[in-house]
């Protein structure tokens, strides 16, 4: 074998001319380098959901603060906090009710306001609903009777007591006068 | 001279009238021993403050048997109640309800009602005082053989709606009545 024919391509060796002209076919053919011709077609496009995105993030971004700027001014405003109200089961539905209630007012007991349940001021709002359903706040019975003090209490329980008994009496004295007691 | 009589007038006036809302008023205090012999005792005064604001809530009550008993009540100017049950008869000496009638036989005051059963001794006495057209007073006398009640109303009260609420009202069931069918005990 012809080394400087192998190395150097001088002189000549039948064997490597052999084995090359039967390689040929796979020889690398240099070739210009391939031209851009199309920009892809989504590229123009690009900015404009760049964009897009950088809308809603800023929008989101908004909404998140605006909704964090509400409960903090609630949180303020009734600083007894949040109360999950009711996880209430009508009929086969749900409805989940968040409501904020005010701080119960300190007052002393003499002076205390009687209060229904409908004088409370209270903010509701239906946070979730699969059949919602009007909200009456009244539609327990509970909800009917009176928040009272001690006293307001006493006083009420004396005098139901005190009639109770006046009217049981006379209840007894028109039996007997009707005939109808036993 | 004009003066002093304009004085002494308005005296007259304000002392007859404090009388008049005076004689309505039963002492009780006679009664008062049977507190330690009796089985069950209720007691109720209320008047003044107390009555104005029971009276305030019966208002805001949001309950028509209350708005009704509200009614009733309007011009009430005080309820005293005496009840006493005993285990046993005789347990009480009837002379203290004699003394409690007698002050019913006062000017004013006017029995409407006089009921006498030989079942269980029992003797029921309604009186009502009037002033001028408006009732200022009623009082209730109950004995029977194991239990006493006095009832003494000062003021208009609507007696018919009153007994029309019977047993409606929501108060802290105490069965008055209850120890009056008991069967007696076996000796």
């Amino acid at each position: 074998m012809n080394e400087e024919y192998l190395w150097s391509k001088n002189g000549g060796d039948a064997e490597i001319e052999r084995i090359e002209s039967a390689l040929k076919a796979f020889r690398h053919v240099e070739s210009a380098p391939p031209i851009v011709s199309a920009v892809p077609a989504n590229a123009a496009a690009q900015p404009k959901a760049r964009a897009r995105f950088t809308w809603r993030l800023a929008l989101a971004f908004g909404a998140g603060v605006a909704v964090f700027v509400s409960v903090l001014g609630l949180l303020v405003q009734y600083p007894e906090g949040i109360a999950l109200t009711a996880l209430r089961s009508a009929g086969g539905s749900f409805e989940i009710r968040y409501g904020f209630e005010p701080a119960e007012e300190k007052k002393p007991e003499q002076s205390a306001p009687v209060r229904t349940h409908a004088t409370v001021p209270r903010l509701r709002f239906a946070a979730a609903s699969v059949a919602r359903r009007p909200t009456v706040s009244n539609r327990n019975p509970e909800a009917a009777s009176v928040k009272l003090t001690a006293e307001e209490r006493e006083a009420y329980e004396q005098l139901m007591l005190a009639l109770s008994i006046t009217g049981s009496k006379l209840k007894l004295v028109q039996d007997k006068v009707n005939g109808s007691d036993d | 001279m004009k003066s002093l009589k304009l004085i002494l007038f308005t005296l007259f006036l304000f002392t007859s009238l404090s009388v008049h809302a005076q004689n309505a008023r039963l002492n009780f205090e006679r009664l008062n021993y049977l507190e330690t012999k009796a089985n069950e005792v209720v007691e109720v005064n209320i008047e003044g403050k107390m009555l104005d604001l029971a009276k305030r809530v019966l208002t805001k009550v949001n309950d028509a048997d209350a708005k009704k008993a509200s009614e009733a009540i309007k011009g009430l100017e005080g309820i005293y109640v005496r009840v006493y049950n005993f285990e046993k008869e005789n347990e009480y000496n009837p002379s203290d309800l004699d003394e409690i009638r007698s002050q019913l036989q006062a000017p004013g005051w006017e029995k409407v009602v006089n009921v006498r059963s030989k079942k269980d001794n029992q003797k029921i006495d309604i009186f009502t005082m009037f002033t001028g057209e408006t009732m200022s007073g009623v009082a209730v006398v109950v004995s029977e053989a194991k239990s006493i009640a006095v009832v003494n109303v000062i003021g208009p009260i609507d007696i018919d709606l009153l007994v029309e609420l019977s047993g409606k009202m929501n108060i802290p069931r105490i069965d008055i009545e209850k120890t009056e069918k008991d069967p007696k005990p076996k000796n």
